[in-house]
This record gives C-alpha cells, sequence and structure tokens, in this order.
C-alpha cells in the first residue's frame, strides 16, 4: 500500500538544554562549555539543567549539584532566571502558534503541534518544521529538535530519536518498524517497574512487545497490556489538544430533591424544564456545547436510574433537549414509583457557541429570543421570565 | 551516494548495530518528490519484508555501493533523489527499508550553538 506523505502532520518540538540555551544567548561567553543551571551545592541544590558538554560527564538533571560538581570539578553553574525562561518560551510559542492555532504545549519547553489543513501555506509538515526550526534559530538564537509523525506518540519518540538539534521524520506506515528494535523504556509511559517486569519476560524491545499476544499482556499487566502492545507498534489516536479545546470540565448539571416524593408529571415536567433552562443558561454562559445529557430520577425506595441521550450535532439550548428529555421522563415514570429526586447533566462538553446554517431562519430567530431570555435573567433573576405553565414553581408557599 | 555513519546521539544509543544503520546522504540529490537534501540521514532497518511504497536501500552490484528506490505497484523498483533504478539484468538486493529520516540542522547553524 502507497502511505500518504500528507498523513504525516503531528510533530513534537522540543528545546534543547533550554535553560542552559537561553543562558547561553544572555551570555554568549557560556557556549561550548560545560554549564548546569540549578542551586548551589552548599544549599543542597540540585541540577534543573545541564548542557550537552556537561552531559558528557554523566551530569543530568535533578543530580545534587554537589556530585555534579564532583563529576566535573570545571563546571559551570548558573543559578537560574525563571521569569526570562518564561518569557523565552512564550516567544518561542507565539512564533510556533503562527503555524498552527492547533498546538498543545506540554511544559516550557515542549509541544505538540497538528500541521493538518496548513499545507497551502506551508507546504509539507517536514519542511514546516524545517522552518520553524530555522526561524526559531535565527530569530530567538535556541535549538529547537523536531519529531514529525503521523501520531503524538511517534512523534516524541521520533524528536528524542533527532537530539540534539535534529529534525526526524518518520516516513508514514513505517511506525512499527521505525519502534520494533528500540528498547521498550523508549515508550512514553513505561517506567523501571514496568520496564522490569517485561524484562522478567524476556521482552526487552517493542518489536518484541508488539508480537506479544494479548491476553498474556492483559493477563500480566491488566487493562494496560494490550494498550501497551498497541502503543509499541506505533498506534496513538491521541488528538493535538490545544488549551482552547481543552475541557477542563467533564459535566455541568444540577438535581433537586423534593419536598415531597411525587409521581406529578406536571410537577416533574416544571422541574425538568427549569432545571434544563437553568443548566443551558450556564453552558452558554461559559461558552460550553454538550453532546450528551443525562436524566437521573431517584425515586422513594432510594435506587437510582440513569438514562443518557445524545443529539446529532452538540448543543447549549434547552429547546432542542427538551423533547429528548421529556422522552426520558416518560420512562422513568412508567415505574409507578414516586420519585424522590431529579437531575439533569450535561457531558460530552466542548468549547464552542452555537452557530446557525444559512437557511435555519426559524432556529436564528430562536436563538436571538434565548439571547434577550439570558440577558433579563442575568439582569432579573432566573424567576424573572419563565413559561407560563411552570409558574407555580416560584411562587411562596 | 550513501555512505554508513554512527551517530553519537540518542538514535546511536537506541539503535545503532540492533537492525537499524544510518546512512548518510552526500552530494547533491535530484529534485523530485522525495525532497531529500545532502546531508539527511536515513535510518534503515533490515530483516523486514519489503511492501509496496516502502523505500528501500538496495545493493548496486558494485562494492559498497547502495542506492535508494521505491518499491511501485507492481513490485519493480523505481530510482529516487537521482540515483537509478536497477536494471533488468541485475537483481536488486535489498539491504533494508528506510523508516525515518534525521536532518541535522545546517552546518552553519551548527556552528553557531
Amino acid at each position: 500500500m502507497r502511505h500518504a506523505e500528507s498523513a504525516c502532520s503531528v510533530l513534537h518540538v522540543d528545546l534543547d538544554a533550554f535553560f542552559v540555551s537561553v543562558e547561553r544567548v544572555l551570555n554568549p561567553r557560556l557556549c561550548g562549555r560545560p554549564v548546569v543551571v540549578g542551586g548551589a551545592a552548599a544549599t543542597r541544590g540540585v541540577v534543573a539543567a545541564a548542557s550537552y558538554e556537561a552531559r558528557q560527564y554523566g551530569i543530568h538533571s535533578a543530580m545534587p549539584m554537589a556530585q555534579a560538581m564532583r563529576l566535573c570539578p570545571h563546571l559551570i553553574r548558573v543559578p537560574g532566571q525563571h521569569k526570562m525562561y518564561a518569557r523565552a518560551s512564550k516567544a518561542v510559542f507565539d512564533l510556533l502558534g503562527g503555524y498552527t492555532p492547533v498546538l498543545e504545549k506540554v511544559s516550557v519547553d515542549e509541544a505538540y503541534l497538528d500541521l493538518r489543513g496548513t499545507e497551502h501555506l506551508f507546504g509539507r509538515a517536514v519542511d514546516a518544521a524545517e522552518r520553524m526550526r530555522r526561524e526559531v534559530k535565527e530569530r530567538l538564537r535556541l535549538d529547537l529538535t523536531v519529531g514529525v509523525s503521523r501520531n503524538r506518540l511517534v512523534s516524541k519518540v521520533a524528536s528524542g530519536f533527532a537530539k540534539p538539534h535534529g529534525l526526524f521524520d518518520v516516513r508514514p506506515g513505517q511506525e512499527p518498524r521505525f519502534f520494533a528494535p528500540l528498547p521498550v523504556k523508549v515508550l512514553p509511559g513505561i517506567g523501571p517497574v514496568t520496564q522490569k517486569k517485561l524484562r522478567d519476560f524476556h521482552i526487552d524491545d517493542l518489536g518484541t512487545l508488539a508480537t506479544t499476544e494479548s491476553w498474556f499482556l492483559q493477563e500480566v499487566f491488566g487493562r494496560y497490556g494490550p494498550i501497551m502492545k498497541r502503543r509499541a507498534r506505533g498506534e496513538d489516536a491521541t488528538p493535538v489538544c490545544p488549551a482552547w479545546g481543552k475541557p477542563v470540565r467533564k459535566s455541568i448539571g444540577q438535581e433537586r430533591t423534593f419536598a415531597e416524593d411525587t409521581h406529578d408529571a406536571v410537577v416533574l415536567r416544571g422541574r425538568l424544564q427549569a432545571m434544563l433552562e437553568e443548566t443551558c443558561a450556564r453552558l452558554r454562559r461559559e461558552g460550553w456545547l454538550a453532546r450528551t445529557m443525562s436524566l437521573k430520577v431517584r425515586y422513594a425506595d432510594f435506587t437510582t436510574e440513569t438514562r443518557d441521550v445524545r443529539l446529532p450535532h452538540p448543543s447549549d439550548h434547552d429547546l432542542e433537549w427538551w423533547q429528548a428529555a421529556c422522552a426520558l421522563l416518560e420512562k422513568a415514570l412508567r415505574r409507578r414509583t414516586l420519585i424522590r429526586l431529579l437531575g439533569v447533566r450535561f457531558s460530552g462538553l466542548q468549547r464552542g457557541f452555537w452557530q446557525g446554517g444559512l437557511f435555519e431562519e426559524e432556529r436564528i430567530a430562536q436563538r436571538s429570543r434565548l439571547t434577550v431570555l439570558d440577558r433579563m435573567r442575568e439582569k432579573y433573576g432566573a424567576q424573572a421570565v419563565c413559561a407560563g405553565d411552570r409558574l407555580w414553581l416560584y411562587k411562596s408557599p | 551516494m550513501l555512505e554508513e555513519v554512527e551517530l553519537d546521539g540518542q538514535a546511536g544509543q537506541f539503535a545503532g548495530g540492533k537492525h537499524t544503520f544510518f546512512l548518510a546522504l552526500r552530494g547533491e540529490a535530484a529534485a523530485d518528490d522525495e525532497h531529500f537534501q545532502e546531508g539527511d540521514i536515513f535510518a534503515v532497518t533490515e530483516g523486514v519484508d519489503v511492501e509496496v511504497g516502502d523505500l528501500v536501500v538496495w545493493w548496486t552490484g558494485v562494492v559498497r555501493t547502495l542506492a535508494l528506490a521505491r518499491v511501485e505497484e507492481d513490485l519493480s523498483f523505481r530510482g529516487v533523489g537521482g540515483f537509478p533504478a536497477p536494471t533488468p539484468n541485475l537483481s536488486a538486493k535489498v539491504r533494508g527499508v528506510v523508516v525515518g529520516r534525521l536532518r541535522p540542522l545546517a552546518p552553519g547553524a551548527m556552528a553557531e550553538s
């Protein structure tokens, strides 16, 4: 099968020896010498970052400074200026953000970028990566190592392969072959304990791991076993998730316990409508669209049932959820047991705002009314405007 | 021309001598779909089955001379990057499949860092 080159669009970028590189930009006399950033040995400081020259002496980050000094007596230590590193990091990622909005920063010196859809602007991902490296070097005098492939996992391993200051692109379709000879420790998520366990079974490289029977891995490592096997073949479907696309919430909802258990459909529908209105208003206020709604019902005998419904498109509009919510309530009422609690919860949240189609005049008009109602409720309270059939909900006893 | 090289970075540490070896492209590459550049280093895996679409390294029949080719739908070899394709009377012996390409930073830029 011929593999599409265009499918290679995920980049893992890593700033080489970042803290040291920034120090060298500020003080070029540090170039070419063994340098570490970290706390003083006298105050039990540790190495936060080491230059490649220092690493040749066996010095690495998190090593006690006293030990590093013993390994390399002429080691240069600089205390570190974290505000400066943060500024440099921002400058780099602002520059990279000019290539794609789908940039997921994972640390001060590391990020994933998805370049899908940018081919017309920057050409192939590998060419764009080359240009990024050049630009970062010329404008900020920092070295960028880049891994390019079809997914995050392979790009991450590829950038490790390219260090220092290289670019490694894994040809599409060659992921299992690229991984096969590598030691299991290069796979993110395989720590010393898992490594030891794998070694006990003579699984030393990813090729062996990828061809080990799933049932066996499941037996030894549980649920993670088969996942590990897929990853050993270079398979990873995790999307690059920029900060603006990351749900900080998993769900939004509310529930109410009735003062008295009830089976009155009018009361229950009224309460459901109120909860839907309030929760959807919250979705709109916070800029979320929901894909799934769950209705929670607790009966008088304390048994609890939860039913889910999904809309074909994510929505924050209570009227769009209303029919589906009523259908769920009807099912709950079939049990002929008094209801003690009713709850509504929206999940499958994604960032976004409702956008009307060109020919959806009615929906657009409905949306305008909703916006006005939201403003009125914000100003005068949730009870200021409500459907006539549930006015009683807000009446004082 | 392809020249076998040893890498001292992490790539060498991980893969050197274990079914993967590295070939550096010396001399200017012909402009084609492959976009090779002088200095590109190919990571090549040996002992694997060749599939359609693979980029392979094959012995040209001349001592210590390797070439790059793309495997076509009919399993014939198409020369890429300026390398010739095998002639009909020469049976191409595959040395390995290119799994990735390392492009070090341009020498000028390296000197600055």
